[in-house]
């Protein structure tokens, strides 16, 4: 559904993409996962169009759709649900909701978009006239996830979605993620919590200075020492007792 | 010595060949319309030429070195016109006094808009100086008894010195002329200064400029005052050669002009005086399309603008085109920095080692910063001792770069302390905590990408030079500190090329070279390490070391963990806003709760 | 005497508050100063002159004009502005600058430098206790409200006004909800060019005449309005405009006619150094 090739994207004199390779399927659930700065926003922001490439394609569906206008891209069936949630702060969550209908290809699709919203979330349908600046930052999060839905987009990126979430919510969220899988949606997201990613996708590509590290079928990645070695440079002799040794912050510094 | 006054010419040694080969142009230039035109109209049209470049020279100052969206700039012009009127016509008075006068008035004047006024930029900053010029202008329509109101002050004589007068055309365009050259004087002297440089930096990059030390408010006072003088100055001479002035010297058309001279001559004096030559010539010659005029200024601009899609951006490259570009494609050699081992002192920039201190480098004591209902800093708590090598990590989001921006003054905290060598400085501004000794990079490079590579470092070792009169030994040893920066870092070879134009691995190296350059006691760094190749990994490993040798604290963030591992002396781990842990790196390393920060909970029970 | 400037002062407000509303759309969502907001307007109004002047009854006429002012600041737009979004320097200004030039000397040259008569749409006066309100001014503060009220049910009940309140909160977000803003901004423009163009009417009604070269003047006008607002802020443009109107009003009044805009604009600078943001809030960028 997905296919990226080749993809290189700089921010001025940073280059912060080499040369991607990577594809979503129909019906998959594909997590991006990778350390701070390694190009992971940077990359589902190029698949959307909201950042130039400096080479390779992005297809969707078979279409290439590098550097198209992004309303034309949503509007095709992609959908991105962005780091940082962007609810619209003065608008209503009805209204939200209202304004990402266009995002649909008909009205009757936009119906039954937001009938699948609020059914998913029934916390919001709770709050349907409350102004979504007012929401907590969960339930920001859950209105960004529900808006995104309404375009009834076939392949839905996320960016980041448990970020700033508390242990709770992210699990109760993840579940939801998995729901609207099961609905027919497929799911590319990128995630910093790379133990959570593994756990509730299919497949997953590491991503490292740029470049991909790695892919696999989750479970087998999360067995493996793999991705240690991708975040924390395995750097230091390999122990893996995980005995922790913290003494509190207040160390007299001593030269040696 | 004489390598580095090669590389850099605006030291003042050269500030009279600066000055006096334009001067010398000018003067062979009116000699020649003197001897080769006995015609009364075209000394007429270059003595208005004349005095508009004199005001334009004043305007190039604000628009294009400070930056500063100045669009009631002829409001200036018409003060001093109206100053030098009522002078000259209600109590006679002669050349030099009435000048005088002008300058002392118009600064001041400006000095009280001002106040007020610079609380603003960009946009906002325009229309607040368009309705400023504006209500000058209805001011001196109505104001009848001292401005006699829409018909302006009439019969204006022609300049007195010490009783010496004449009516020919020939006398106001030697004195015009005179007075254009010590105008160009002072511009050219202004601009090759130290205080030319900072103003550019300002404009640039506000950011790095006040983490250089910059008091970026008074910097623009100072511009914006010394500007209107030459716009005063102007406007005094605009009353002779009209004989009267009106209100509509304070039109936003003059300002128009003006702005289009200022853009057009591409920021040197001599495409500003052709472009005045040409503003000024060709409306006489479409006399006759005199009504159409302003039509065809306004297609002309809504043309230009739109030209190019970045706008003003070909004109910009011509600006800049004296400073060369670094020609793509480096080599293999190039990646070898002259940084001597970690193991041998290096030291060409003179920090001296401090001994062990009671106090720490840096206290901060239960700081909180909250946005809305998020708390990016809560009651974190953190010492660094002097001399320190310590390194920040943490997943996205815990507030890391949060911390450095309230530890350098760039945002204030809701509540906690932060002391640095021993000084208090939670609500102190960032020029001000930078001037205590705190250097500091940014997450996303804050270079001046159209200034020279020297001069970016130049810009922050000018600060402590910045209270003292134009003094050719310090601006020397000054520029001398600023090329040891770059010999520290290895990039003394690159001196003259842009900043911009330098690959991304060694602007991040003349970042470091600009914070260093004040011999800070204190460096932050921010993520020093993004976006470079293994080989400049190494060589950064080692400058950060270097530095640290030379008795300098350095606080690192980083997310590159193999690179924080390796140099770190303690690993100060952060995740949502608080202190997870402060420990040894390897410790760190395989700490379960460290690791379940970034990797996540279940990380714990699966790894085993 | 204080009634009835306080009648006049709202008549005025009115007036400047249309004006405003105008000026404040296009801000809202590009963060854009449409100098050529008070040019677009002597357009509008010298519009509908012309066409009473051939005889179209004057409702006709307004709305006529009104629908050509709507094109007019979608063309200015499409043309002059759009290739500039993205370049936050003078360039966009300047760009401005070069549209007021063109409307302003246009007008110049097709009507002549003197100022042309305007006709009363209508005449007589109402009483209330011992205040005169011309019939012409209650006509003003109705269709003020009329319009505003139009406008306010069309940003927050329907669909495509909610999608410009999307807009003015955040651009990119709203482009990812598949929206072709282009054609909110087009709206935006075409509205303010609307409320431009009625607004400018009415200002000839009150004070019977127009002269092209005002345009520039109206339009620092309408920012001190908007500021005094809230920038941004549609109901901050109205609350702007009623006390701008009511301050110039009661300064002729109370000091002397001929102070009448530098008492405007110097109430701009006071407000704008004591709450840069306005009196309703909004956004600003303020110096460090």
């Amino acid at each position: 559904m997905l296919r990226v090739e080749g993809l290189e994207v700089s921010y001025g004199t940073l280059q912060v993409l080499w040369g991607i390779n990577l594809e979503v399927n129909q019906g998959e659930i594909v997590a991006l996962i990778g350390a701070n700065g390694a190009g992971k926003t940077t990359l589902l922001k190029s698949c959307v169009g909201q950042l130039r490439t400096k080479a390779g394609r992005i297809l969707f569906q078979d279409k290439d759709i590098t550097n198209m206008p992004t309303q034309k891209i949503v509007r095709m069936g992609l959908g991105l649900v962005p780091e940082g949630r962007h609810v619209f702060p003065d608008l209503t969550v009805q209204e939200n909701l209202d304004v990402a209908r266009y995002g649909a290809q008909n009205e009757q699709l936009a119906n039954f978009g937001m009938e699948m919203a609020f059914e998913l979330f029934p916390r919001l349908f709770e709050r349907k006239f409350q102004k979504a600046g007012s929401l907590s930052g969960g339930e920001q999060q859950m209105m960004a996830v529900a808006r995104a839905l309404v375009s009834q987009p076939q392949l839905l990126l996320m960016d980041e979605p448990s970020l700033g979430l508390a242990p709770i919510l992210v699990d109760d969220l993840f579940e939801l993620i998995r729901k609207i899988n099961e609905r027919g949606v497929t799911i590319f997201l990128v995630e910093q919590n790379a133990f959570l990613a593994l756990e509730f996708s299919d497949r997953t590509y590491i991503l490292q200075d740029g470049k991909i590290f790695t892919e696999g079928l989750s479970v087998e990645l999360l067995n493996s020492d793999t991705i240690r070695e991708a975040y924390l440079g395995g750097v230091l002799e390999a122990k893996d007792n995980n005995i922790s040794n913290s003494s509190g912050y207040t160390q007299p510094f001593s030269r040696n | 010595m004489k390598k580095l006054l090669q590389i850099r010419p605006r030291l003042p040694e050269f500030w009279l060949s600066d000055g006096i080969y334009p001067v010398l142009i000018l003067v062979i230039m009116s000699i020649g319309i003197l001897i080769f035109t006995t015609n009364a109209y075209f000394i007429t049209i270059a003595t208005l030429a004349l005095i508009y470049f004199i005001a334009a020279l004043g305007y190039n100052l604000v628009l294009t070195h400070a930056g500063l969206f100045h669009f009631g700039f002829a409001c200036h012009f018409a003060i001093g016109g109206y100053i030098g009127a009522i002078l000259l016509v209600k109590f006679g008075f002669e050349f030099i006094p009435t000048l005088l006068i002008v300058l002392l008035i118009t600064g001041l004047t400006t000095l009280l808009m001002a106040l007020p006024v610079l609380r603003f930029a960009g946009d906002y900053l325009a229309v607040v100086t368009l309705a400023l010029a504006e209500i000058v202008r209805q001011v001196l329509i109505n104001w009848q008894s001292v401005t006699n109101g829409s018909l302006g002050i009439s019969g204006i004589p022609t300049p007195n010195f010490f009783g010496f007068t004449s009516i020919q055309t020939n006398y106001l365009f030697i004195i015009t002329v005179g007075v254009a050259i010590l105008a160009l004087f002072a511009y050219q002297t202004i601009v090759t200064s130290r205080f030319g440089l900072i103003w550019e930096a300002i404009r640039l990059n506000q950011d790095a400029a006040l983490a250089s030390g910059l008091r970026i408010y008074n910097q623009r006072l100072v511009i914006l005052v010394v500007s209107s003088l030459f716009a005063g100055v102007a406007g005094l001479i605009y009353a002779h050669y009209a004989t009267i002035v009106d209100p509509s010297m304070s039109s936003v058309d003059v300002t128009i002009l003006l702005m289009i001279i200022v853009i057009l001559g591409a920021n040197n004096w001599l495409g500003i005086l052709l472009a005045c030559i040409v503003f000024t010539a060709l409306p006489q010659f479409l006399l006759s399309l005199n009504i159409y005029r302003q039509l065809f200024l306004g297609l002309f601009l809504v043309f230009i603008m739109n030209l190019q899609p970045g706008g003003l951006s070909f004109i910009k490259r011509r600006m800049y085109a004296r400073i060369q570009r670094k020609p793509s494609g480096s080599n293999k050699e190039e990646q070898s920095w002259h940084i001597s081992s970690i193991d041998s002192l290096p030291t060409k920039v003179h920090i001296t080692k401090e001994p062990i201190k009671d106090y720490f480098a840096l206290d901060v004591r239960g700081l909180t910063k909250k946005y809305g209902g998020v708390v990016a800093v809560d009651q974190l708590s953190m010492q660094v001792p002097v001399g320190a090598l310590y390194g920040i990590i943490g997943p996205n989001g815990a507030g890391k770069t949060t911390l450095f921006n309230l530890v350098s003054g760039f945002i204030k905290p809701d509540d906690g302390s932060i002391y640095i060598l021993d000084h208090e400085v939670t609500k102190w501004e960032p020029w001000r905590i930078s001037r205590i000794g705190v250097g500091r990079t940014f997450q996303n490079l804050k270079i001046f990408d159209t200034l020279s590579v020297l001069d970016n470092v130049l810009v922050s070792a000018s600060l402590r030079s910045l209270n003292k009169p134009i003094d050719r030994d310090d601006w020397v040893q000054t520029a001398k500190k600023a090329y040891e920066a770059l010999e520290f870092v290895g990039l003394e070879k690159y001196s003259t090329l842009s900043g911009g134009s330098l690959p991304h691995g060694d602007q991040r190296r003349l970042e470091i070279a600009r914070a260093i350059v004040s011999q800070p006691r204190l460096l932050l760094l921010d993520e020093p390490a993004a976006g470079l190749n293994p080989v400049e990994l190494e060589n950064l490993k080692r400058l950060v070391k270097s530095i640290q040798n030379s008795g300098v604290t350095v606080v690192c963030i980083e997310h590159n963990m193999r690179f924080i591992l390796q140099i770190a002396d303690m690993v100060f781990v952060m995740a949502e806003g608080r202190c997870l842990l402060v420990d040894q790196p390897e410790k760190v390393a395989h700490d379960s709760k460290v690791i379940e920060a970034y990797l996540g909970r279940r990380a714990i029970s699966v790894a085993s | 005497m204080f009634w009835q400037q306080l009648a006049n002062g709202i008549g005025l407000g009115s007036i400047y508050a249309l004006v405003a509303i105008g000026f404040t759309m296009v801000y809202g969502i590009l963060f854009f100063i449409n100098l050529p907001h008070g040019d677009v307007l002597m357009v509008g109004t010298y519009f509908v002159l012309g066409l009473i002047i051939i005889g179209v009854p004057f409702i006709v006429s307004i709305i006529i004009a009104a629908i050509a002012t709507a094109i007019l600041g979608v063309v200015i737009e499409i043309t002059c502005y759009r290739r500039l979004r993205r370049v936050r320097r003078l360039a966009p200004l300047l760009s401005a600058i070069g549209v007021s030039y063109i409307l302003s000397n246009g007008l110049l040259i097709t009507a002549g430098p003197r100022p042309k008569s305007f006709p009363q749409p209508l005449s007589g006066n109402i009483t209330i206790g011992n205040v005169l309100i011309p019939n012409v001014i209650v006509l003003t503060v109705v269709l003020t409200a009329i319009l505003s009220i139009a406008l306010e049910l069309f940003v927050y009940r329907t669909r495509l006004g909610t999608a410009i309140r999307a807009a003015s909160q955040d651009l990119p977000t709203t482009v990812l909800m598949g929206i072709n803003v282009n054609l909110l901004i087009s709206l935006s423009f075409a509205i303010s060019g609307v409320f431009a163009c009625i607004g400018g009417t009415m200002l000839a009604w009150r004070y019977g005449s127009v002269s092209p070269s005002i345009g520039f003047s109206i339009m620092l006008k309408a920012f001190a309005a908007c500021v005094l607002g809230g920038i941004g802020n549609i109901r901050g443009a109205i609350v702007g405009g009623l006390i701008l109107g009511l301050v110039e009003v009661f300064a002729v009044g109370y000091i002397s006619s001929a102070l009448r805009d530098i008492i405007s604009f110097a109430v701009l600078v006071i407000v704008l150094l004591i709450r840069p943001s306005g009196l309703l809030g909004g956004r600003t960028e303020v110096a460090v």
